[in-house]
């Protein structure tokens, strides 16, 4: 116990320096989780009455035909748009990054623009492209022949419109993350790969995306829980539909607490979807150092 | 063949990276065109086929009179929003890069333990915090106050896990002479760290700066009062009526993408500049 | 002696002229609402201002979402909440059963007879009143004259009456506009749609999703042989694949894609305003078809209620406030020729107002019809879990009238959910 004090003592600067954190955690988090938490074992509709239950809203949350949809839902669309996104992202960073490149600024700030979009305005935005007989997005498609797709009626199109707008929006941020991955890459590794004999697809795949890995790995989490956490662009754009195909775990969550009512059984859906985010994320951090 | 044989050996000619950006490019921009474009069309051109990208007349003078009619306070929404952005970010900047000074720089008991517990909250949905946060931000009496947009955020994780990255590649040495020569702590994060990480700086200034710019869920329920609203608030209001006024709506999305993507421009260099170093050692 | 009596006589006269005002001091209430309703209100306040001088009114204009969601957050946080907030009759339930708002017996009980008898139950609790009912939405079909007589089919709305007088009628009269004019009958979009008008066509047949005796209904075979018939209208292609209130869908009644409107009186007013302000003088009112002869020819959609949060502080101006704009016949008048707010309250019908015809249908008095159907609107069950039902059924009827289910399957998935969820509830069928 001496011994910690002193140790305090000793550092005390450095816990000064990072008290804020704490001080703030303290001030507005830690009641609010708690809270939550307590809350998640009660059934409370809004009113003065709150009854204990115990596990029963974790155990409903199994039977929640919705909620796991909705997961189901964040699986797909992660699916859909992450590989892509992340493949666009790298060779559009390749692109760029190629010493002979002109108006390089110009590719890069145009790539990146959407990122300065807000979410609302992206669904917004978004959900004017798509409309089936007025938006922009049908007018091309029916240029090259293509008849009018029902992007936001049809099930299967919405989560293609989703994946979409996800895409527009944050393909620019990782390009950027992928860019300074790449600008930590020695040159010194290309030219002895190319003194070996390596072409420019060799170089690529044995240079350049190994070096880039935990780059990758990083962009990888944050779409994760980005994806889980979907959730102003998604109700501005389908609201969830059509058939409850769009809808996202946290959408599902806001519903069932504040258009329901059902504030006991939404905090347990939110402690749940914390560690379902967490889970996933330590999990793919294990899966990237598995493959060194 | 041999084409395809030089293509693996050598690459593809210049002009077909010209030509991938390009396309890229063009697809990117098509929504902001069609925003500009849906803007400047009177309601009933939006509706009007055949289509067209280019308005055929402007309508903007008449959009621009009716977007005031309906939030007649939005030039000052607009100034509400960089208020609130700016203080952020001011706050944001300091708080996070000393937190982050304190992790990088300095041995101390329980430092893996107490960083853990940062990164943790960044997986916390908001939505399971409303109702309490909500209840303390009125029993502090913070309603249509800008406080609930400022203070909670100040020690974000993402911008002390940032911070700590970078801060981490000074190397010690140089702040080690100086502790040699008596100077405080505090003495060294002011005149020799945070000279050094001015990138990052404007790096995390900018996405602060943006985030806040962009934020609605808060605002939306704290700031009830026309006058105090920002602007996301201002521009998402008026869609949800029943009457969805799409080109006032485009019109206000447009008018509100101006000084943000203003603040890119502007720094686009030191934000690049800034995550080369932040990303890669994560 | 002189001193102390003039000293007596100031505070004497501080006195009574601090009580005098004091009656009449300035006080200012806070209105949450979305825009339409302020407008409405608007026409008002002028009247209201010379009347009621000292009471001041501020008034916050939210969409309905946000503005549902902060009542729930300041009730919850116990202050915050403004003193007169507006709520549809759909929603009022839910605030009722968690005690968010006021009793306003003593301003509903002397009218509790005059109100259309759809309104009051979803704001009745152990005989008390907590919200105030403002407008209903009577139910007819709108009908486009010219797209009828292209049809031949007649244009007068009693004619219409009477040759459309059941559903079956309905879908004769669709296929002959679909051959004769190539139009659509109506608007019924198959996704992101709210299902109101199926709401509406199952009311005017008695049947929620709940009765008032905890049974479930909305798996019965009437309800199903209801949606079965809507899926007939969309499948064979007698229906235009437009959700409401999206632009399409405002399109297609502007450019005569559709050649009725099965809406609420309120529709007129946007019809006339915005929508289609163009095809004025094509448009007509008459009673729904039936579903069988005798049976209610109307129906109900929408409707709004004023009430006030229980933590307000200024309940007396409040109440005087809704009490003007809400039972008072002349500002109710107000409010319907302003944007066809349609009354509540039966004594206001008398007015001579509502004889008056109206340009856009054709002279027609267009009031007066919706009016005479007013006491045909059957009750209808909200319970304060009508959000979450409507959720369910929107979704399971997309599915149907998208091809995965059979309306019987639809329509059991929701009344399964609502069993499975609410016990309370019962299975019959």
């Amino acid at each position: 116990m001496k011994a910690l004090i002193a140790a305090i003592k000793r550092h005390r600067t450095a816990y000064l320096f990072i008290s804020p954190f704490f001080v703030l955690f303290g001030a507005f988090m830690v009641y609010p989780l708690v809270s939550s938490l307590v809350l998640s074992f009660y059934s409370w509709g809004g009113g003065s009455v709150r009854t204990f239950v115990g596990f029963a809203n974790y155990g409903k949350l199994f039977r929640d035909a919705i909620f796991l949809k909705s997961l189901a839902n964040a699986g797909v669309l992660y699916l859909l748009y992450v590989p892509l996104m992340m493949f666009l992202a790298i060779v559009l960073a390749v692109l760029v990054n190629s010493a002979w490149l002109k108006l390089r600024s110009a590719f890069r700030t145009v790539i990146y623009i959407p990122n300065v979009v807000s979410l609302v305005v992206l669904g917004l935005l978004f959900s004017f492209v798509m409309n089936r007989s007025y938006g922009v997005l049908n007018m091309l498609l029916s240029y090259v022949g293509i008849g009018k797709v029902s992007w936001l009626g049809d099930p299967l199109a919405a989560k293609f419109s989703v994946a979409i707008m996800m895409i527009w929006r944050w393909l620019g941020v990782n390009m950027i993350y992928m860019l300074a991955g790449l600008q930590a890459i020695p040159s010194e590794l290309y030219e002895a790969a190319s003194v070996d004999g390596a072409g420019v697809l060799g170089r690529f795949f044995r240079i350049t995306i190994p070096m880039l890995k935990p780059v990758i790995v990083f962009a990888l989490i944050l779409s994760t829980i980005g994806t889980i956490g979907m959730f102003a662009e998604v109700q501005q754009l389908t609201d969830g539909g059509p058939m409850n195909s769009t809808v996202t775990p946290v959408l599902h969550l806001y519903n069932t607490g504040f258009r329901y009512f059902k504030f006991g059984y939404a905090s347990s859906m939110a402690y749940a979807i914390f560690i379902i985010a967490s889970a996933l994320s330590i999990a793919q951090l294990r899966i990237a150092r598995r493959f060194g | 063949m041999g084409n395809l044989a030089r293509f693996v050996q050598r690459g593809a000619p210049r002009w077909v990276t010209y030509l991938v950006l390009s396309v890229i490019c063009i697809a990117i921009l098509i929504p902001f065109v069609w925003m500009l474009s849906g803007g400047l069309k009177s309601r009933a051109e939006i509706f009007r086929l055949p289509l067209s990208i280019v308005p055929r007349e402007s309508n903007l003078a008449e959009n621009w009179q009716n977007l005031l009619q309906k939030r007649p306070y939005f030039l000052r929404n607009l100034g509400n929003s960089a208020l609130v952005a700016g203080a952020y970010t001011l706050g944001v900047l300091f708080f996070c890069s000393l937190i982050g000074y304190g992790f990088a720089k300095h041995e101390f008991p329980g430092r893996g333990l107490l960083f853990g517990v940062v990164l943790a909250t960044m997986m916390v949905p908001s939505q399971a915090t409303i109702i309490p946060l909500y209840l303390i931000f009125r029993k502090i009496g913070w309603m249509n106050t800008y406080w609930p947009l400022i203070i909670p955020g100040l020690a974000q994780a993402f911008g002390i896990f940032f911070m700590r990255q970078y801060i981490s590649t000074i190397p010690t040495d140089l702040l080690d002479s100086a502790r040699i020569d008596g100077a405080g702590e505090f003495r060294i994060y002011v005149r020799i760290v945070l000279p050094i990480i001015k990138p990052a700086l404007a790096t995390l200034g900018i996405i602060t700066f943006m985030t806040s710019w962009n934020s609605y869920f808060w605002p939306v329920i704290v700031l009830t009062q026309p006058k105090m609203q920002t602007l996301q608030v201002a521009v998402t209001n008026m869609a949800g009526a029943i009457r969805v006024p799409f080109e006032l709506i485009m019109l206000a999305c447009t008018i509100s993408l101006v000084i943000p993507i203003i603040i890119f421009l502007l720094f686009q260099r030191y934000f690049i500049q800034g995550l080369t170093v932040g990303s890669v050692k994560g | 002696m002189k001193r102390f009596a003039l000293v007596t006589i100031c505070m004497a006269a501080l006195l009574v002229g601090s009580l005098a005002t004091q009656a009449e001091d300035p006080v200012t209430i806070t209105y949450w609402g979305w825009e339409y309703t302020i407008n409405v209100i608007q026409a008002n306040m002028e009247a209201f201002s010379a009347a009621h001088p000292n009471i001041s009114v501020e008034f916050v204009a939210m969409t309905p979402d946000d503005l549902y969601q902060n009542v729930l957050l300041a009730h919850q946080a116990g202050e915050g909440a403004p003193d007169v907030v507006v709520l549809e009759t759909k929603n009022i339930g839910q605030y009722v059963d968690i005690g968010a708002l006021a009793d306003v017996t003593d301003l509903v009980e002397p009218y509790a007879d005059d109100f259309d008898p759809s309104k009051l139950p979803p704001m009745v609790r152990d005989g008390k009143y907590y919200g105030v009912p403002v407008d209903s939405g009577p139910v007819l079909m709108f009908y486009r004259t010219d797209l009828f007589q292209q049809a031949g089919l007649p244009t007068d709305p009693d004619e219409v009456a009477n040759a459309l007088k059941t559903w079956d009628d309905y879908y004769a009269a669709a296929i002959a506009i679909k051959e004769a004019t190539g139009a659509y009958m109506l608007a019924y979009a198959n996704f992101s749609y709210d299902q109101r008008i199926l709401e509406t066509l199952l009311q005017q047949r008695g049947i929620g999703y709940v009765d008032f005796d905890d049974k479930i209904t909305i798996n019965s075979p009437a309800a199903v042989s209801t949606l079965e018939y809507i899926g007939k209208l969309v499948s064979e292609g007698y229906a235009q694949n437009a959700p409401a209130w999206f632009d399409e869908w405002y399109a297609g009644i502007a450019n005569g894609e559709v050649a009725t409107i099965v809406s609420a009186v309120w529709m007129g007013g946007f019809l006339r305003s915005w929508i289609a302000p163009d095809l004025e003088g094509l448009w007509r009112v008459t009673d729904l078809p039936a579903w069988c002869v005798g049976g209610s020819r109307t129906s109900n959609s929408g409707g709004s209620n004023y009430a006030i949060p229980v933590q307000s502080d200024k309940m007396e101006a409040a109440k005087t406030f809704i009490e003007f704009m809400a039972l008072r016949p002349e500002s109710l008048i107000n409010k319907l020729q302003a944007m066809d707010e349609f009354p509540s309250l039966y004594s206001v019908y008398s007015d001579p107002f509502f004889d008056t015809g109206v340009a856009y249908f054709g002279g027609q008095a267009y009031y007066k019809a919706f009016a005479e159907l007013v006491p045909q609107i059957p009750a209808w069950r909200y319970t304060s879990h009508y959000a979450e039902f409507n959720g369910q059924l929107a979704s399971e009827v997309e599915a149907y009238l998208q091809g995965a289910k059979t309306a019987q399957e639809a329509l059991d998935a929701v009344a399964t959910y609502i069993n499975t969820n609410y016990p309370e509830f019962v299975l019959q069928y």
